[in-house]
């Protein structure tokens, strides 16, 4: 078992890596807004046990890195979720980057939101139509 | 009669078992509460045990014991989906994703929000409360409007505009909160602990349900175990009318 956390609300993660019990954070906003518990009382001390009775792991990822996550899963496999539902896949490529868990195993990671509650950005205009040769060229120019 | 086989709850902390009356923590330390279930019976019986689709597949492993407070949007048996492409750019040899995208309100909330206002029916509760940054508060909201419950949504006022009004479109009470998002927590709670202590006269009244409950944190877990998607499905009789949207044309596929 391994448990996600935004690096900005890492309370959990970072007792992890130190070996030592929870400390509470002060914290601010993340992307990652359902992950956003500076202090997770007596649940947290919870997850901390059974990560540490089960030898599992835990760890964090910055803001930047869970939005990256969230455009490359939707391009590469057509899932759209949203960056709190992402922030497990963020913290997964960071441990196998950083050789803590081995990549041989097979992994299930739980995608907890769907990207249609997110808010950014209105996307890029570049692509836009507005006549039957405009709509041709420009279909034309992508297939070339 | 009661199919749900949990028999407890019992102490994480100092192992006191308590009969399954409403509780939020262990009475003698303040504990923890975890639910626990007729282990025997599950392993004598296993996967017999189970029926349906959803959710509701794994009632005999959550604590709601009349099917009449099963309440349902239609949550859980989501896709769990092999990722080859992203195993090989992440580096590992497979990679499963459980998307929890198609539940009902959009997220993994659903499957706890099912249990947790469950449980208000099951306890005679009216209303419903969570503080949340979004998605647990169009959850709760939609599942207690489902049940008739009345639900008082806190939420953090920087929750995104789809998020908030998610909730203000489900919930009857929406508070928006400006401020540090763990201290609402904290007074969140304070709160609840306020509403346990009101007098028993006008308790039934007020009764709220905090949804911090040992039963919403089991609603949570099918999310591994229904790993298997079950694709059993319940028999319906064909209705009278079927209501459709309809639009002519569409999408053609370019080869």
């Amino acid at each position: 078992m391994v448990a996600a956390q935004a690096t900005r609300a890492n309370a959990v993660a970072r007792a992890f890596r130190d070996g030592t019990a929870i400390t509470p954070l002060k914290i601010g906003y993340t992307v990652a807004e359902g992950l956003a518990a500076g202090n997770p009382g007596k649940k947290g001390d919870w997850v901390l046990r059974l990560l540490r009775e089960g030898k599992g792991l835990a760890g964090d990822a910055e803001d930047d890195e869970i939005l990256a996550t969230q455009r490359k899963l939707a391009r590469v496999e057509g899932i759209w979720a949203g960056p709190t539902g992402v922030a497990t896949l963020a913290v997964l490529a960071r441990l196998v980057a950083q050789k803590l868990l081995d990549p041989a195993q097979t992994v299930c990671a739980i995608i907890s939101e769907t990207g249609l509650k997110t808010e950014a950005e209105p996307p890029s205009r570049t692509g836009t139509a507005f006549d039957h040769d405009s709509l041709r060229r420009l279909v034309t120019e992508r297939l070339a | 009669m009661s199919d749900s086989l949990a028999q407890s709850l019992t102490c994480i902390e100092c192992g006191a078992a308590h009969s399954l009356t409403y509780r939020l923590e262990c009475e003698r330390c303040h504990g923890l509460l975890e639910l626990r279930y007729d282990i025997t019976r599950l392993q004598k019986d296993g996967p017999a045990l189970l029926q349906g689709a959803g959710l509701w597949r794994y009632a005999p492993v959550l604590p709601i014991g009349d099917p009449a407070h099963r309440v349902t949007l239609g949550e859980g048996g989501t896709p769990l989906l092999d990722c080859p492409r992203l195993a090989s750019e992440l580096g590992v040899r497979r990679l499963l994703l459980k998307f929890d995208g198609p539940n009902p309100t959009g997220t993994v909330k659903d499957r706890s929000s099912a249990t947790a206002v469950g449980a208000a029916l099951q306890f005679g509760y009216r209303a419903t409360s969570v503080v949340s940054s979004g998605n647990a508060g169009s959850s709760i909201a939609a599942y207690s409007a489902r049940a008739g419950l009345r639900s008082l949504i806190f939420a953090y006022e920087r929750a995104s505009a789809p998020k908030l009004l998610h909730m203000a479109a489900t919930t009857t009470d929406l508070v928006i909160y400006k401020g540090v998002y763990d201290d609402l927590i904290s007074i969140w709670d304070r709160l609840v602990e306020e509403a346990l202590r009101a007098t028993p006269t006008n308790r039934k009244a007020r009764k709220r349900s905090p949804t911090r409950s040992p039963s919403r944190r089991a609603g949570g877990r099918p999310t591994s175990s229904s790993l298997p998607s079950p694709s059993a499905r319940r028999s319906l009789r064909p209705p009278a009318a079927f209501a459709s949207c309809a639009r002519p044309g569409g999408s053609r596929a370019r080869r």
